[in-house]
């Protein structure tokens, strides 16, 4: 055994690895992979730059926007929901029925879905002490003179939006039970003046009119 | 573009992994191949790029397990106290040169790596241990275990030195 050749672990490896390298053979044809793939690099660069000098030059949108080709029939399919969406719109508002229409409708609506009554009293008083929501005071109307017509009880409901006043009133005469609605003029049907508009509307028999400033209707099923 | 040098020295870390001229040689053609094929813009270090190629190819094509072979939890008991672990010294560890050929053969892949990076790369351990993502404390164990074994080896051989001389 030689002591002269005993060393650290780390000048052991060092000079060992030192000892590897590639031969001329392998270097050459690692050098010439590289310098393949450089120029090969070089020409696709050249068709990428050609490519990209022939898509600017062209015109149109494709000026302003650089990928307005990549996604044009998106735009053009989002332009023609557009416009799609804008005459749908146009066209529902020409063709709306009238507001008194709307209102008949409405009625003839909650008519049917005969909800039942808050409060049940015969005394207006009491039904107007129990809806004290509303905006108006209900009243007695002239067409529906008490010694005929008893009222039942009611509820809250809605016209075009605004709260108002659904009662239950009957026909002592005929012993048919009414729907009543009271609600204040601002819910529209300004152009009712001192009209009297009667409809069927799905079986439903709709009569609004206007008194005191309020708007009144009346909905009976036959 | 690598030059000559760089090329050289990824062959011998891809030496040391495979312990073996041609088939590092092989590692390396297949990994520039590939390097040169990538994305070379979003490449920022092509040395440290390709050396994790050349590891990730080394893997590939051998036995995964056979390479990351796990620390006995007997060693690690052992080695736990970090007294211990500090002492892991491989500057204490003296080789013959004509041995180092013999000895890089009994060790496993990893161990080779460590030691390549380490003796000849001039990483330290906490550096070795951040760039291959191995826990500091596992990495002192793997080499605990090496330095045992290499001083057993060099134990052995001079008993057998003495027997021959005497």
């Amino acid at each position: 055994m030689n002591n002269s050749e005993i060393k650290p672990i780390d000048k052991a490896l060092k000079e060992h690895y030192a000892l590897k390298s590639l031969s001329d053979c392998q270097l050459d044809q690692l050098m010439a992979m590289q310098a393949d793939a450089s120029a090969s690099s070089d020409t696709d660069e050249a068709i990428q730059k050609n490519n990209t000098a022939k898509a600017t030059a062209k015109a149109g949108l494709s000026r302003f926007l650089p990928d307005f080709s990549g996604y044009r029939y998106a735009f053009y399919a989002t332009a023609c929901a557009l416009m799609f969406v804008c005459l749908a719109v146009t066209f529902t508002l020409i063709n709306q029925p009238p507001l008194s229409q709307r209102i008949m409708d409405e009625i003839a609506y909650n008519h049917k879905q005969d909800m039942p009554i808050e409060v049940a009293s015969n005394s207006l008083d009491d039904i107007r002490k129990y809806l004290n929501k509303l905006s108006f005071p209900i009243i007695s109307p002239t067409s529906l003179t008490l010694p005929n017509w008893q009222f039942l009880g009611g509820r809250y409901c809605s016209i075009d939006g605004k709260l108002a006043a659904q009662l239950k009133i009957k026909n002592l005469a005929d012993n048919n039970v009414y729907t009543l609605y009271q609600a204040s003029t601002e819910a529209g049907v300004d152009q009712l003046n001192d009209l009297r508009l009667t409809d069927m509307i799905d079986g439903v028999g709709v009569s609004i009119w206007r008194e005191k400033g309020l708007l009144l209707g009346l909905a009976s099923s036959p | 573009m690598l030059d000559k040098e760089n090329l050289n020295h990824l062959y011998r870390f891809a030496i040391s992994l495979t312990n073996n001229d041609d088939e590092a040689y092989d590692i390396l053609q297949t990994c520039v191949e590939k390097y040169l094929k990538a994305d070379l813009t979003d490449i920022e270090k092509p040395v440290a790029y390709l050396k994790r190629m050349i590891r990730n190819e080394f893997i590939d094509q051998t036995r995964k397990k056979k390479y990351y072979q796990d620390v006995d939890s007997d060693v690690l008991g052992r080695i736990n106290d970090q007294n211990a672990l500090n002492q892991v010294s491989l500057e204490e560890i003296f080789v013959q040169q004509s041995e180092v050929t013999a000895l890089l053969g009994t060790m496993q892949p990893e161990e080779r790596e460590i030691l390549y990076l380490w003796a000849v790369e001039e990483y330290t351990i906490e550096e070795i241990s951040q760039m291959k993502q191995i826990p500091r404390g596992t990495l002192l164990s793997k080499l605990h275990r090496l330095k045992k074994r290499v001083q057993l080896q060099q134990d052995s051989d001079n008993v057998l030195n003495l027997r021959v001389k005497s």
